[in-house]
């Protein structure tokens, strides 16, 4: 993965363009040789986009702990039923393909939002006979 | 989507599409009054451009560093539940329970004389262990079935032998046979798919997708049989299938041909304790 503090560099000069990249991993879902490549050029992108939307989300500040479960997530959902997510990728840019991994990215983020939400909503539930008896106390 | 007085909402795909300067001229300029007028859409454009800003601060970079360092070691190679526990205490607690299963897992394995040296024998191991579903698996040991209130994980550490399946580069089956193990259903099937689609994918695929079918949710309850059927038409003499089969015509209230599949397993695998199991099962069918 390739970092210098300021801009983060996901492309190098004479790979193979990142949206047909996208696209050949959606084909070809098994290709362990294709997804490595997969896997140099895009994972990174997909832990900092997670990490900025759990951010912006405000679910949590340190982040590290739950975005690489996050991140396998996001893999899942690429290549689950068949690739659908994947084959349905229509970008020819690169920003096309970072707005891709994106909305994925900010997908499972959202649903993993919904989750904690939820189980919060039903951590809150007061069986009523204690409630009762916290009336009558 | 809302209908206010300023009209429809963009959807993420148009708000996408803006920001790459794809929009047609007509269609930009309706979404930007749109924008103008919609507090809603200009904050999710907002949203959108600090997500994909390509300026990384130091700090982004590092975790990105530190987060991929921790991926490599394949720590995380099973997402954990998250989100679950709401105090800091519980999460304590959990974690204490986490270590403890770990480490008595890691004592199960290497109380074993050699390691697993590939992702099949893991899951032999685990078979060894721990019989998840009154189906059959392919390779699979005879357990007893174990009826249990509550989990029934058989207090094996699965995140941490998920960090084992990734380094010893797991195929789709066995990822597949993984989670199957652990009754996760929405990965185990996606694998098992892709496995049964690559070239030459044998009976033991097909029914591993069978049971996945049998025992998930109910809604492909048919493609189990197809699958155990397919299975049998490519190795006619795979007793795993036969064992299957039956089960699934007794789940599908179909006594008669559950019969005839326990006798032809008797037939094929007289001795077995799979055997015992099927012997057991034929007087109620004939009722």
């Amino acid at each position: 993965m390739h970092f210098n503090h300021g801009r983060f560099r996901w492309h190098e000069p004479g790979e193979t363009p990142a949206a047909d990249l996208l696209r050949e991993c959606g084909e070809k879902l098994t290709d362990r040789v294709l997804w490595t490549k997969f896997q140099e050029r895009f994972q990174g992108l997909i832990f900092l986009y997670l990490m900025r939307a759990l951010r912006l989300r405000r679910i949590q500040d340190d982040v590290s702990d739950i975005v690489p479960d996050l991140a396998q997530e996001v893999y899942v959902r690429l290549v689950q039923h068949d690739g659908r997510i994947l084959r349905s990728f229509r970008g020819a840019t690169e920003f096309s393909v970072m707005a891709f991994l994106a909305r994925v990215s900010f997908s499972v983020v959202q649903d993993h939002q919904r989750q904690i939400t939820s189980e919060k909503r039903r951590a809150q539930v007061i069986p009523i006979e204690l409630a009762k008896a916290g009336e009558l106390a | 989507m809302n209908g206010r007085d300023h009209g429809q909402c963009l959807a993420e795909e148009t708000l996408i599409d803006y920001l790459e300067g794809n929009l047609d001229l007509a269609i930009k300029a309706a979404s930007e009054v749109h924008l103008i007028a919609c507090d809603e859409c200009r904050e999710s454009l907002g949203f959108f451009m600090k997500i994909l800003r390509e300026e990384v601060s130091p700090e982004e970079a590092n975790a990105v560093q530190t987060i991929n360092q921790q991926w490599h070691r394949a720590k995380h190679g099973l997402p954990r539940r998250t989100g679950m526990f709401s105090s800091r205490l519980i999460r304590f607690v959990a974690i204490a329970a986490v270590l403890l299963v770990a480490f008595i897992a890691v004592r199960i394995l290497l109380e074993r004389q050699s390691q697993p040296r590939s992702a099949s024998e893991v899951v032999q191991l685990l078979l060894a262990q721990h019989r998840p579903f009154e189906s059959r698996l392919a390779n699979e040991p005879h357990l007893p079935i174990v009826q249990t209130r509550g989990g029934d994980d058989a207090g094996i550490a699965y995140g941490l032998v998920a960090g084992e399946m990734t380094r010893l580069s797991a195929d789709s089956h066995q990822m597949g046979r993984f989670y199957l193990l652990q009754k996760d259903f929405g990965r185990s099937i996606p694998y098992l798919e892709i496995a049964e689609r690559e070239v030459g994918a044998g009976a033991a695929v097909h029914n591993d997708l069978g049971v996945a079918y049998l025992e998930g949710d109910g809604s492909r309850l048919e493609k189990a049989g197809e699958e155990f059927r397919h299975a049998l038409n490519l190795d006619p003499a795979f007793a795993p299938a036969v064992f299957n089969l039956a089960l699934f015509y007794e789940r599908t209230n179909s006594p008669e041909p559950a019969a005839v599949q326990w006798k032809r397993y008797l037939q094929m695998d007289p001795n077995s304790d799979w055997a015992g199991e099927a012997r057991a099962r034929l007087p109620g069918l004939s009722r």
